[in-house]
């Protein structure tokens, strides 16, 4: 009896211990840097200490795989319960029904903290996340692009360090002069025509600026218009004038910031991230170096609006936890230090507009940010952006950059290439 | 063989002898099930690695799945099977599926007949070189693939400063060129394949007699007839069978072309391979990717028929 007594104490005992809602959520992180990852765990520390019952699990999914991880999960199950996401491709996975949506994990943080999230969240993000009346991401980062360039390789060449190109007329011009100026192996400006997202994210800003849109007011493409094909003119004539790499139609984003940090571009249109690099790696010219916002088109001054939110995938069974663990991650001090770490702006307007983002480089790129818009501009987003910036536009940069096509053949080609996919 | 197995060995053979047919029965059943229950796990594991995907991507393949309009497979019928008819990028990738496959089997007989020819003689070179050989074989694709583009890149790499001298390469990089890309990364895929090629050449050259050159020298044969009477009609069939294993293998492939040229410039790489990749993770239809995936299953079925029915032949 006794023995039973004290088997009954023990399993009691264990069953108040364990919380009574134990719950697993399980989070795809997409970022591969050390520093990122020791922010991640330390946010996910600090949200299980505060959290009791939950244990966050993370797995690094690197950007370059998450796309062919999480379809392949979608069709076949094992999805996370919170994960990372492309701003682009919200639209897709929530088109799909994959997504949950976030409005009450908004509401309930809100009612806890005082303070309205939605309302904190950059107006271009809020086009990406904000669907059919939802919410359906929380955003990590904002992301915008300017110029960064040599004030030493400017003088080198004639240019006015002080007076950085403002259009994308003056780029072409500046790019071909600093490269003629410059020794061999030095370029005016790395800038791909690649089939690599540092091609739409650069060219996007050109073709909003021309005034071009994607999107006709029909839902057709809306490239079939003059001022794309200016755009397309400019932009791939720095290619065709010998301004940048010449393997520029074949190397990614990542081979252009190594080689700005190597010295061998004058210019290059990149995130505020590239500045901590700089930072880190202290070359002999960092003192040279100047940031400028994005050239302007003719029309206006348009911004790459890039990002990665967390998202909730519906298939979750823990969704009031995953919900929990998204708002804590995306908001307040853990979040800070997460930004900083990661050298990015965060997705919240409030905490960009204070410290360290009052600091060089960042009040230019908060700045900026002001100007930043999605791809399809201004039409509102469609699930098929992520098929269409990968196979569509970056294929006519790089036929025209290559001399394959002529500019009004390669434009013909991706109006029938974009019309296909929307057909579909 | 103890005392105790040897005797267990007697009993049953002694009990086989002697014993009526009614008696035997048990034994007789035990002894014909014996390889089934022997071939059964391999059929279990066959069924289960190779038939069921196969069923699986066959049904895939008559279902309506465009995830953004179905996020759940229905019955399309023939629909992705029509769609395939009409599609003119998947047309011309087929076409330069065909191009990339011949290009690299026939890159391949090319490199491997010369030295397999030169590893038959024993020779310190031979032996040396017969280990050094299989490195392309071995070495993973990312790894090759990332060093041929080291090679090919138009700033550091030799072999673009070597074919820019002779006049192939211009200032940038052949994996640039629409043109060149396909046959460059064709004949690195060749190049990656030859070991198994020279290796199975090399075991059909060892099995030709040496009376036969002996007695066609007496005849006063050349190095070349030689070559071309005794030793092509005996390495030929190996040549054709592990050719068209090599053959499947590039129909195939996606690594190579996707690692050097993620299928560009524009579509010059694009092969089967990365289409069916394309329309699974980009295009987002599995179902169109399954279909194209059992088209590519017919058409190689009817191709390895028919080289096997010309090997029979000959």
């Amino acid at each position: 009896m006794r023995r039973y007594l004290l088997a009954a104490t023990a399993i009691a005992s264990t069953l108040i211990t364990v919380p009574a809602f134990a719950q697993t959520v399980t989070f795809w992180q997409f970022s591969t840097n050390p520093n990122d990852i020791a922010a991640w765990e330390e946010i996910i520390a600090a949200f299980e200490a505060s959290h009791d019952g939950i244990d966050v699990v993370m797995e690094i999914v690197p950007w370059g795989e998450q796309q062919q991880r999480l379809v392949t999960a979608l069709t076949t199950g094992g999805l996370p319960d919170v994960s990372m996401l492309g701003n682009n491709v919200v639209a897709q996975f929530q088109a799909i029904g994959a997504l949950a949506p976030l409005d009450d994990a908004f509401a309930a943080y809100d009612a806890e903290q005082g303070t309205d999230v939605a309302a904190d969240i950059w107006p271009g993000d809020r086009g990406y996340y904000h669907l059919g009346g939802q919410w359906w991401a929380s955003p990590i980062a904002v992301e915008t692009r300017a110029l960064y360039f040599r004030k030493d390789l400017f003088e080198q060449a004639g240019l006015d360090p002080e007076d950085p190109p403002e259009t994308w007329e003056e780029l072409r011009s500046a790019a071909k002069a600093l490269t003629e100026s410059s020794p061999d192996g030095v370029y005016g400006i790395g800038l791909s025509t690649s089939l690599d997202y540092f091609t739409i994210h650069n060219f996007m800003s050109t073709y909003l600026g021309y005034g071009a849109r994607m999107l006709a007011e029909d839902g057709n493409c809306g490239f079939d218009t003059p001022e794309f094909r200016e755009a397309l003119d400019v932009y791939t004539g720095i290619a065709l004038d010998g301004s940048t790499h010449p393997d520029a139609a074949s190397m990614d984003g990542n081979s252009f910031q190594r080689g700005f940090l190597d010295g061998r571009y004058a210019m290059i249109l990149m995130h505020p991230s590239l500045y901590r690099d700089l930072v880190t790696e202290q070359p002999v010219w960092l003192d040279q170096v100047d940031i400028a916002k994005v050239p302007a088109g003719p029309v206006n001054r348009s911004g790459f609006l890039g990002g990665w939110p967390l998202v909730m995938w519906d298939a979750s069974d823990a969704k009031e936890a995953a919900g929990q663990f998204i708002m804590f991650a995306t908001h307040g001090e853990a979040f800070k230090e997460l930004a900083v770490a990661g050298g990015f702006i965060p997705g919240s307007i409030s905490l960009a507009q204070d410290e360290p983002w009052t600091e060089f480089p960042y009040p230019l790129f908060v700045e900026q940010l002001q100007d930043a818009r999605p791809y399809q501009y201004p039409s509102e987003a469609i699930a098929q952006m992520g098929q269409l910036e990968v196979d569509t536009i970056q294929k006519a940069v790089q036929a025209v950059a290559l001399g394959q096509k002529g500019i009004d053949q390669a434009v013909s080609d991706l109006c029938t290439d974009i019309n296909t996919v929307l057909a579909r | 063989m103890t005392s105790s197995v040897r005797g267990f060995f007697f009993l049953t053979k002694d009990r086989l002898m002697s014993t009526p047919m009614q008696e035997r029965q048990p034994q007789v059943i035990g002894k014909a099930s014996l390889p089934y229950a022997l071939v059964g796990p391999a059929i279990v594991v066959a069924l289960a690695i190779a038939v069921l995907p196969l069923l699986y991507a066959l049904w895939l393949s008559f279902q309506d799945w465009y995830l953004l309009r179905n996020p759940q497979p229905v019955w399309g019928g023939l629909v992705n099977f029509q769609a395939l008819l009409t599609d003119g990028a998947l047309w011309r990738a087929f076409w330069r599926t065909w191009v990339w496959t011949l290009g690299t089997v026939a890159v391949e007989i090319a490199l491997a007949l010369p030295l397999a020819l030169l590893l038959n003689r024993d020779t310190i070179v031979a032996r040396t070189a017969s280990a050094l050989i299989l490195l392309p074989w071995v070495m993973p694709f990312i790894v090759l693939g990332y060093g041929w583009r080291f090679l090919l890149d138009s700033e550091v790499g030799a072999l673009h400063a070597l074919l820019q001298v002779v006049g192939i390469a211009g200032n940038s990089s052949i994996l640039n060129d629409p043109n060149l890309a396909l046959a460059v990364i064709t004949f690195i895929s060749g190049w990656k394949g030859m070991p198994f090629m020279v290796l199975a050449l090399l075991a059909a050259l060892k099995s030709i007699p040496d009376e036969l050159y002996e007695a066609a020298a007496i005849d006063g044969a050349s190095a070349w007839q030689r070559f071309r009477s005794i030793t092509l009609p005996s390495i030929q069939n190996t040549m054709l069978i592990v050719g068209l294993v090599l053959g499947i293998l590039a129909f195939y492939s996606f690594d190579l072309p996707w690692i050097m040229a993620r299928g560009g410039p524009q579509d010059a790489t694009t092969i089967l391979g990365i289409t069916m990749f394309k329309a699974v993770f980009t295009d987002l239809r599995p179902a169109y990717a399954a279909a194209i995936s059992v088209v590519m299953l017919v058409i190689l079925a009817g191709v390895s028929f028919c080289v096997l029915q010309l090997r029979r032949r000959e």
